[in-house]
């Protein structure tokens, strides 16, 4: 929702409303209908809708009872019975690399794997802190995103045949953490 | 871990919605915490205040957001993305209901109605003209066609400019003008024959 911008009905009207009495009348809106429903959508306005807090909980439980769609990965021998999913890949880079970025998160990480299961590739995207050094920031999460693989898979970068990319696709004023470059268009 | 990390309550939704999507349970149960009332409010309000298919609504368009934000790809703002999701979710619920005819029902005694008394109306005989005037713009809502009717509930409910209308029901800016202009003046007419 827009910042600075209020509803018609009961207040000043919003930036982009224009003139509504202009438009009332030119519309031929009748005037009287016009005040009760401005009065109307005020006392619509303060009518309790909120879901119950027991309903919203067990809401909640559903969405976590749905599976994301995932693909699974083979760890490195003598390990390679283990199969780790992409979607628990991918929480734990976000989590390490953006706990170790002061000015800089995680925007998106793609992970590439073979029909057998094997991990080919890493990309990391990144938005990054206007005014700090990027090149820090992608060295640190290159290393971070090898601990990471080495925990939960075995592989030892770069030994391994994984490529892994850093990339920095947006920037930020505000902290990375907190904000997105969304916020700031 | 930073500081930020453990400041879930200052993010913004889109940044919420960006670590939810990386996985990160938390961010998304705090930006659950912050659209769930507004969202309900919307799927209720869209669907004729029926409470059960509100739920309904509203529980399959959170799933659908949960499995859907790893694609969510920042092109509008989460906000705008969740409410088209909830528009989409109860248009598809209103298709498999039989239409109801409300016009006998539009602006006649609401003796019968449940009355909601409006918080810090204390004449009663206010109250009870107040809750007429709301309940019969629910009614006349109820007869608008689909987008004019989920055009002005983001607007005069959930207070959205014309560009984020625009974004949730798929349109430009001017039929959002044109259809908030045309629901005005029915609901004006309607509500000009309120006794």
């Amino acid at each position: 929702m827009s910042e600075g911008e209020t509803p018609r009905a009961g207040a000043a009207g919003p930036a982009d409303a224009g003139t509504a009495e202009t438009v009332d009348v030119e519309a031929g809106i009748p005037e009287v209908g016009a005040r009760r429903l401005d009065a109307a959508t005020v006392d619509l306005r303060v009518q309790p809708t909120a879901m119950p807090d027991s309903r919203a909980a067990s809401l909640l439980d559903r969405v976590w009872s749905t599976p994301r769609a995932a693909q699974l990965v083979r760890a490195a021998a003598p390990y390679d019975f283990l199969r780790v999913s992409t979607v628990a890949l991918v929480a734990v880079l976000r989590e390490r690399i953006d706990g170790a970025l002061e000015h800089g998160a995680v925007q998106r990480i793609r992970l590439d794997a073979t029909r057998d299961e094997q991990l080919q590739g890493v990309a990391v995207e990144l938005v990054v802190q206007y005014g700090h050094d990027i090149r820090v920031m992608a060295a640190r999460t290159l290393e971070v995103t090898e601990e990471v693989l080495a925990q939960l898979l075995g592989l030892q970068l770069p030994a391994s045949a994984i490529t892994t990319h850093v990339h920095v696709s947006d920037l930020t004023r505000g902290d990375p953490h907190l904000t997105d470059p969304l916020d700031e268009r | 871990m930073s500081e930020a990390e453990h400041h879930l309550e200052e993010a913004s939704s889109n940044a919420l919605a960006r670590r939810a999507g990386l996985g990160d349970r938390r961010a998304f149960e705090e930006l659950f915490g912050r659209h769930i009332d507004s969202s309900h409010r919307f799927a209720l309000r869209m669907l004729d205040s029926d409470p059960a298919l509100a739920e309904e609504a509203v529980q399959e368009a959170w799933v659908k957001v949960w499995r859907r934000l790893p694609e969510f790809e920042e092109r509008s703002a989460f906000t705008t993305w969740l409410f088209s999701i909830v528009s989409r979710q109860a248009i598809d619920l209103r298709r498999r209901r039989r239409p109801l005819a409300v016009d006998d029902q539009l602006l006649e005694p609401l003796a019968q109605e449940t009355r909601i008394a409006t918080p810090d109306t204390t004449d009663p005989h206010s109250a009870f003209l107040s809750n007429q005037l709301w309940e019969s713009l629910l009614l006349a809502l109820g007869e608008l066609p689909w987008r004019q009717r989920a055009a002005w509930l983001l607007r005069e409910m959930e207070q959205m400019s014309y560009a984020e209308i625009a974004t949730v029901l798929d349109t430009t800016e001017g039929v959002v003008r044109g259809q908030l202009h045309r629901a005005r003046r029915t609901l004006a007419i309607r509500m000009e024959q309120w006794r």
